[in-house]
């Protein structure tokens, strides 16, 4: 009588699948992590689904199990998880060689040098497409500290990449024209 | 000569306040969120803030392209066959109820 509810719920669910994933590895740097978390995030959702409000993101509220599993593995494993060159490869080493697979590498490296905080806004503003409002609920914090987040990872990929010729500005000075423009 | 040394001063000053952030500590956060008027100022200061921005622009876009990219490869992953398993257990556990 319920299934058609489930149907749905379920439909959903494996719908957002590939972006749970993608948001996974992006924060774990590692596949196998990202793979157990995202399972993890699954069976929560479906224990909880009568908990959800219908008509609210579906998305974010998966994404807020996510984070939140995340950072309380997180905390769990800190060691493991904290080998931030040695993982960094793991994920992508099996995509297929094309064009632009070691600059992949690269920015995955520089990505798991930013903070938590930081990385995690990044990856839910710049390049999942939550608005700053949407990202400050999935952390559970104001709006303006995400801002803060994406402005300063944004500055600190600056400074880790090297990109051009950063050097002969001095990586402050491109930090502080980074956050000017974008705060 | 002392035009010269005010905005190195000014320089001073604004680095110290921002060169916390690459510990990526969350009390500088919030210190660094609220320091935008102080890096307007030595900004307004002018010296080579042209170069800065343009330099910014083209930098800033080579990162914001990058992690898309990076993230679009991810998100085009196949998923792997134990997903849909555990999917199917869920909905079989549902159906025994």
């Amino acid at each position: 009588m319920i299934k058609p509810v489930n149907d749905t719920f379920q439909t959903a669910l494996v719908a957002a699948i590939p972006n749970l994933r993608a948001f996974a590895i992006s924060l774990c740097g590692n596949v196998q992590t990202a793979n157990d978390l995202v399972q993890e995030t699954m069976l929560k959702a479906w224990a909880n689904r009568h908990r959800f409000e219908e008509g609210s993101n579906f998305k974010a509220w998966l994404f807020t199990i996510l984070r939140n599993s995340y950072f309380s593995d997180f905390r769990r494993g800190k060691r493991e998880v904290r080998d931030e060159d040695g993982v960094a490869a793991a994920s992508l080493s099996s995509l297929p060689e094309q064009p632009g697979h070691m600059d992949m590498i690269d920015f995955q490296r520089s990505l798991a040098k930013l903070s938590e905080d930081q990385k995690e806004a990044l990856i839910l503003v710049g390049a999942e497409g939550f608005s700053y409002e949407e990202a400050a609920e999935i952390c559970n914090c104001a709006v303006g500290t995400i801002k803060s987040r994406v402005n300063r990872a944004r500055a600190r990929l600056v400074e880790l990449m090297g990109v051009g010729s950063v050097e002969d500005f001095g990586p402050e000075r491109v930090a502080r024209a980074v956050h000017s423009k974008t705060s | 000569m002392t035009n010269g040394n005010k905005s190195t001063s000014v320089d001073a000053a604004g680095q110290p306040a921002c060169a916390d952030e690459a510990d990526g500590t969350q009390s500088s956060s919030i210190e660094c969120g609220g320091e935008s008027e102080t890096m307007t100022a030595s900004d307004a200061d002018g010296l080579d803030d042209t170069a800065g921005v343009l330099l910014d622009e083209r930098v800033q876009a080579q990162i914001g392209q990058q992690l898309t990219s990076f993230y679009r490869e991810l998100v085009n992953q196949p998923i792997p066959q134990n997903f849909m398993d555990l999917l199917a257990r869920l909905d079989r556990q549902e159906d025994g109820k």
